[in-house]
C-alpha cells in the first residue's frame, strides 16, 4: 500500500450530555507512522479517539481525512480506509476465530456481494501476520488473554485499513504480550505503511514504539511531537502532576521514565 | 407453522439486537402487549375485522418494546441482559393482568378472548393466513436484511460502527422486523411463549453464532416446535386439545432456567 490517508483532528470539541471534555483540539497524525496518546485519567484520551473513529459526534471542529470531515461521510467507505479496535470488544460466546476475523470484511462488501477469494485471502493473510493461522478453527473463548488480542488485531487487519485506532490495546496483558503486540503493530507499520494511532497507558513503552507522542491535559494538547521532546521531566510533571526522573533507555535509545513517589527512595 | 417460524425468527433477532440470551417475544412482554391492543380494541372499540387485529397487535408490540427497552436501559451501564429480562417479565405480568381486568367485565367476549389469550393456532384458518401474509413477509425480509448487521452488532456497538454499520438504524430495523413477526404472529394465535427463547439457542448450539444461518434455522425450528406442540397438546388431553401455548411454556420454562443457570450469561 502506497497511498498514505492524512487525519487531522482540527479546532476539537468534544463531550457527553453536558459535559464537555475536549475543548478546541487541533492535531496532524504523520501518516504511514505510529502515533501514541498519552495523559492523566479522564484527560480526554478515549474520547478523542471516539470521536476520530467517528462514534462520537464533534460539537465543535472536525475530524479531517484528506481533507474532508468524516463526520459527513458514508460510514462504510469510511470504514475502508479507518479501522478501529475499542477498547474491550465482545467476542459472542462460541464464535470461532476464523469467522471473528471474517467479520472484519463487512466494509468491503455490499447488500448483495458475496464471499470471495480476496476475502479469504484478507482473512488468512491476517491470521499468519498475527501468527494464529492453527487456532482459526477454535472458539475465542478458549483462547489465552494473549490470544484472543491477537484475533482482535486480526480482524482489524483483515478490514486492510490504511488507518488503524486502537484505543489502550495492551491493557490486561502481561509484559511479554504486550511486547509482543507492540511488536505485531511496528510489523504491520513497516510492512504495510499502516497509520497507526493507539491510546498507552505506559509511558515507557508508548516512548519506545511511537513515533510521536501526543500528551493530553485536561481536554487540550499539551505536547505533540518525537518522544525526546515530549517525555521530559517537565512535561510529565505538568501533565501527570508527577515528578520523575527521565534517562535514556538502554535498549532502544529513547527517552524512559523513573516515577519519583513518596516512599521507597534511595538516599541521595 | 407459520407463527411458530415467526415466534422463532423474532426471538432470535431479539437476542441480536439486545446481545441478551434471555431476550423474547414472550418474556419481554412484547406479546402480551400486542394481546392487550387486541384484548382493547375488541372491548371497548368493538373492533371485530380481523385485518384490524393484526394493525392492532403490532402496534402494541410495537409501544410495549418501546416501553420495556426505555425501562431496562435507566440506570448504570444501560440495558444489560438481566435488567431488560426483568423489566419485560414485569411489564409483562401486567399487561396480562390489565387484559384481564379488561375481559372480566365483559361476559359476552370472555369465552373467546381466554382461549385466544392462552394461545390456540384453532384459530388460525386459510382467511387469516392470509391476512397476516404480507406483515409476516415483511418481517422477514427486514430480518433477512438485518442478518449481517446482527454479525455486527454481537461484536459491541463501537466496534460495528467502527466496521462501518449505523448501529442505531440497523437495531431499529431488525426490532421492527421482530415487532412485525411477533405483533401478526399473536393476532392470530394470541401470546405464546417460549419458542422464540428456546428455539434460538438450541439453533445456536447446533450451528453457531453466525445469524445468516440463525435466523433462517430458528424460523423453521419455530415452526416446528409449534408443530409439534400443537399435536403434543391433541394427544395428551384427547379428545379435546391443549391450547399450544400452555404445552410450550411446560418445554419452555425448563429451558429458560437452564439458561439463566448457565455461567457466561451476558457474554452473549
Amino acid at each position: 500500500m502506497t497511498i498514505n490517508h492524512r487525519l487531522q483532528v482540527q479546532d476539537l470539541t468534544a463531550g457527553y450530555g453536558d459535559r464537555t471534555i475536549i475543548k478546541g483540539l487541533g492535531i496532524d497524525l504523520l501518516p504511514g507512522r505510529i502515533s501514541a496518546i498519552v495523559g492523566a485519567n479522564a484527560c480526554g484520551k478515549s474520547t478523542l479517539l471516539r470521536v476520530m473513529a467517528r462514534l462520537l459526534r464533534p460539537r465543535g471542529g472536525q475530524v479531517a481525512l484528506d481533507g474532508a470531515a468524516i463526520h459527513g461521510m458514508p460510514t462504510r467507505a469510511l470504514a475502508r480506509v479507518l479501522g478501529l479496535l475499542p477498547q474491550s470488544p465482545i467476542a459472542p460466546e462460541g464464535i470461532t476465530v476464523a469467522d471473528l476475523v471474517g467479520r472484519g470484511r463487512h466494509p468491503h462488501h455490499g447488500l448483495m456481494s458475496r464471499w470471495g477469494p480476496a476475502d479469504d485471502h484478507a482473512v488468512a493473510t491476517a491470521l499468519e501476520a498475527t501468527r494464529i493461522t492453527d487456532l482459526a478453527d477454535r472458539t475465542v473463548d478458549e483462547l489465552s488473554g494473549g490470544q484472543r488480542q491477537r484475533a482482535w488485531i486480526a480482524m482489524a487487519l483483515a478490514q486492510d485499513t490504511d488507518l488503524l485506532l486502537l484505543d489502550e490495546p495492551t491493557t490486561y496483558l502481561d509484559v511479554a504480550h504486550q511486547i509482543e503486540l507492540l511488536d505485531l503493530l511496528c510489523d504491520l507499520n513497516a510492512r504495510r505503511g499502516t497509520t497507526i494511532v493507539m491510546v498507552l497507558h505506559d509511558l515507557n513503552l508508548a516512548a519506545r514504539y511511537a513515533d510521536q507522542l501526543i500528551a493530553l491535559r485536561a481536554g487540550r494538547v499539551h505536547a505533540q511531537d518525537s518522544p525526546d521532546a515530549v517525555l521530559t521531566e517537565a512535561t510529565i510533571a505538568q501533565v501527570f502532576g508527577l515528578s520523575a526522573r527521565v534517562m535514556r533507555d538502554p535498549v532502544s535509545g529513547r527517552p524512559m521514565m523513573l516515577p519519583i513517589g513518596r516512599h521507597r527512595l534511595a538516599a541521595e | 407453522m407459520l407463527a411458530g417460524a415467526a415466534l422463532g425468527l423474532s426471538g432470535a433477532i431479539l437476542q441480536g439486537v439486545t446481545r441478551n440470551p434471555l431476550a423474547d417475544p414472550g418474556i419481554l412482554g412484547i406479546n402480551n402487549g400486542a394481546a392487550l391492543a387486541v384484548v382493547i380494541g375488541i372491548a371497548w372499540f368493538g373492533i371485530g375485522a380481523a385485518s384490524s387485529y393484526i394493525w392492532l397487535a403490532i402496534l402494541g408490540a410495537g409501544l410495549t418494546a418501546a416501553f420495556v427497552y426505555a425501562v431496562g436501559s435507566i440506570g448504570r451501564g444501560g440495558a444489560t441482559p438481566l435488567k431488560l429480562a426483568l423489566a419485560g417479565a414485569a411489564t409483562s405480568v401486567a399487561l396480562s393482568s390489565l387484559t384481564l381486568a379488561v375481559v372480566l367485565p365483559r361476559a359476552d367476549i370472555a369465552g373467546g378472548v381466554q382461549s385466544w389469550q392462552v394461545g390456540g393456532v384453532g384459530g388460525a384458518t386459510l382467511d387469516w393466513t392470509l391476512l397476516v401474509l404480507p406483515f409476516l413477509g415483511a418481517g422477514l425480509v427486514l430480518a433477512l436484511l438485518s442478518a449481517r448487521k446482527l454479525n455486527l452488532l454481537a461484536l459491541g456497538d463501537d466496534l460495528a460502527a467502527g466496521l462501518g454499520e449505523k448501529v442505531a438504524l440497523a437495531r431499529a430495523g431488525a426490532s421492527l422486523g421482530a415487532i412485525l413477526l411477533c405483533g401478526a404472529a399473536t393476532a392470530v394465535c394470541g401470546p405464546i411463549g417460549f419458542v422464540g427463547l428456546v428455539v434460538p439457542h438450541v439453533c445456536r448450539l447446533l450451528l453457531g453464532v453466525d445469524h445468516r444461518w440463525l435466523l433462517p434455522a430458528s424460523a423453521v425450528g419455530g415452526a416446528g416446535l409449534l408443530l409439534a406442540s400443537d399435536i403434543t397438546g391433541r394427544i395428551l388431553a384427547r379428545p379435546s386439545e391443549l391450547e399450544v401455548g400452555i404445552v410450550t411454556a411446560l418445554i419452555g420454562a425448563p429451558v429458560f432456567i437452564w439458561i439463566v443457570r448457565r455461567q457466561r450469561l451476558r457474554a452473549l
